[in-house]
């Protein structure tokens, strides 16, 4: 069971295989030279925490663990973090920095730092985060050629949410007759003629079962087939589509929809969303330190949890993540991410 | 050839002009009018909402103008003279002599309108600056394109103009556009510090745009009586040109004065050779008074 490819095949058992086996390789065999750590980069929710799981519980007492959840307003000391292990976990390392003046030091200070340590760092970023930063500050150049987890593909996404949910479901095919046809592009990788490069690319499908009712098996693979396409692979994102289908562990097939009001936003609500986007979850305090206006901050933050886009748990915002897949392609459009 | 040209124009009879004939090239014309303004408009408005691609979809709407348009004049002219080729030809001779007698500038216009449209030295959407005006492409028409400076005065630029003199476009079709931010320090003033608060401000503005292939530059030079610095970056959308350029400025200049870094001394010769006026050059740059001296360190 991988995400996007058959790779890595050493850990094939574990959700995200490929991308532990890759990390695994890569912290045996430091490639580029003196570059040895190592950068992870997902979108938030992708399941950063089963790699890291994974990662602990085959590289044991070798390891440890260290998160950062919030902005950090002081260069981490690295003799504090995880003292005698040879290999370090960092989880939230875009926490390391802030958008404003000011606010990159602490991050090229530990970037440094980590590079002249004798420990192989292993560093989770936010894809977002990264893809700034990278472009800003040239932290890349600090890291092995970084790691992007893949999408998950929807075998995985049903093994994962089979593990995790506490009863059996049972799927039931309620879909109206509209929703039994449907075109869809399908997703395929090619590997180049004499190249190591592989492209992705689309193949439109048309697929009508109008007098077909799907029992079992099938109904719960269309279930996670769609459940896939809608949240992008995303792990965080499946689970709440699941979640929001299942009622009395009935999961029905009418139930999973992407029908969602478009989102529309100011620039500066759009930018607010950008901030909670790049870092995951962010308090009130940290965001206008970034704005720079506590009023425009407060206004905006109100404005986009009355549309639903973001939620606030423990004083701290994160985007829906029934609405991230929407939030994420609107920003792009916008061309705040890219 | 000539004879058959001669006949056929002969054979026209204006006294048996049917008026119907002119209700119907009447009705070609307002069809045309009615679908260029109609599809010009759901494009525009589909275009604002289509985020990096408004560019590429606002450009189709100059094309589909000169396809209704051709098809309409064709289509008119088939009505008045119908499909004989030695009075298309009749015609075209006509038409020749109209254009060389009166209507040259205005064909002029057009025929720029369409190397305009077709060569694509801008596009709807772009900023160009032409001879004197500088602002965003509204419209490209037949005869000339109006373009919106930053003041929101609208500019009609004959097509001919523009086709004869050098236009520079700011964004080449790009939503992103690059922009230059020049601030001026004290030469005292600790240029490094003053570098990295400006590459900073750069880098956390919220409409920057940062990637491998759009890079920035923070750049100095070193003038007699001061240092200048200038950010040279990517505006995420050129619509957010000057309000990159002011959030830049605002908050580069707010974290400078923290650090003791200071605008170019300056004072009035006319009151006292020692009475230094920080921050005057500017008002002075501002109100257009060239009588600016600055004091030597």
């Amino acid at each position: 069971m991988n995400s996007g490819s058959d790779e890595g095949v050493d850990y094939a058992g574990l959700p995200f295989g490929r991308e532990i086996s890759e990390i695994i390789k890569r912290t045996e065999i430091p490639q580029e030279g003196p570059i040895k750590n190592i950068a992870v980069i997902s979108e938030p929710y992708a399941g950063d925490y089963l790699i890291i799981n994974g990662l602990k519980d085959i590289l044991k007492e070798k390891v440890c663990q260290q998160n950062f959840g919030a902005v950090q307003h002081k260069t981490p000391v690295l003799a504090e973090i995880c003292p005698g292990r040879e290999i370090v976990i960092i989880e939230g390392c875009h926490y390391l920095f802030s958008r404003r003046i000011g606010g990159y030091d602490i991050l090229t200070g530990f970037l440094k730092d980590i590079s002249s340590d004798s420990k192989i760092y292993i560093t989770f970023w936010n894809y977002f985060a990264w893809n700034y930063i990278s472009a800003a500050t040239g932290a890349d150049s600090y890291f092995q050629k970084p790691l992007h987890i893949k999408p998950a593909e929807p075998d995985m996404l049903m093994d994962i949410i089979r593990r995790e949910s506490e009863s059996k479901t049972e799927y039931v095919d309620d879909r109206p007759k509209s929703d039994r046809k449907r075109i869809y592009l399908d997703w395929h990788d090619k590997k180049l003629p004499g190249s190591e490069k592989t492209i992705t690319f689309p193949v439109p499908v048309y697929e009508s079962n109008v007098g077909e009712i799907l029992t079992g098996g099938d109904a719960e693979k269309y279930a996670f087939d769609r459940i896939a396409a809608i949240s992008g692979g995303n792990l965080g994102v499946a689970k709440k589509l699941w979640r929001k289908s299942v009622h009395d562990n009935l999961f029905r097939l009418s139930g999973i929809s992407s029908r969602d009001s478009e989102i529309n936003l100011g620039y500066n609500e759009s930018y607010i969303l950008l901030l909670i986007i790049t870092w995951g979850a962010l308090s009130a305090k940290e965001i206008t330190d970034m704005t720079g206006s506590e009023e425009e901050t407060v206004a905006k933050l109100s404005e986009l949890s009355l549309h639903g886009i973001i939620f606030s748990e423990g004083g701290r915002y994160s985007i829906d993540p029934l609405r991230f897949v929407q939030a994420r392609d609107y920003l792009r459009k916008i061309r705040l991410v890219w | 050839m000539a004879e058959n040209i001669t006949s056929d124009i002969s054979s026209i009879s204006f006294d048996k002009f049917d008026p119907g004939l002119l209700i119907s090239i009447a009705y070609t014309l307002v069809i045309a009018w009615a679908v260029v303004k109609i599809s010009g408009f759901l494009l525009m408005r589909l275009s604002e909402r289509a985020g990096q691609y408004r560019i590429a979809i606002a450009m189709m709407v100059p094309l589909l103008k000169i396809i209704v348009y051709a098809a309409a004049l064709y289509l008119v002219i088939i009505q008045v003279i119908g499909p004989s080729l030695s009075l298309l030809v009749a015609f075209s001779g006509l038409f020749g002599a109209a254009i060389g007698f009166g209507l040259k500038d205005v064909f002029a216009d057009i025929l720029g309108g369409l190397v305009i449209i077709f060569e694509r030295p801008f596009k709807i959407g772009d900023k160009i600056t032409v001879g004197d005006s500088y602002g965003e492409v509204k419209d490209i028409g037949l005869r000339a394109t109006r373009i919106i400076t930053p003041d929101d005065s609208e500019v009609s630029i004959p097509n001919f103009f523009i086709f004869d003199k050098s236009v520079s476009s700011g964004n080449s079709g790009s939503m992103e556009m690059m922009t230059v931010t020049d601030i001026y320090i004290s030469s005292d003033s600790d240029t490094e510090k003053a570098m990295r608060i400006l590459k900073e401000a750069v880098i956390s503005s919220r409409y920057v745009y940062i990637t491998s292939n759009r890079p920035y530059k923070i750049l100095t030079k070193n003038y007699p009586y001061f240092t200048g610095i200038r950010a040279k970056a990517y505006v995420n959308d050129l619509r957010y040109e000057f309000e990159f350029m002011s959030d830049i400025t605002v908050r580069a200049w707010n974290e400078m004065k923290k650090n003791g870094i200071c605008p170019p001394l300056v004072h009035k010769p006319d009151i006292s050779v020692n009475e230094e006026v920080s921050g005057r050059i500017m008002a002075d740059f501002f109100n257009g008074n060239d009588s600016v001296s600055l004091k030597r360190d």
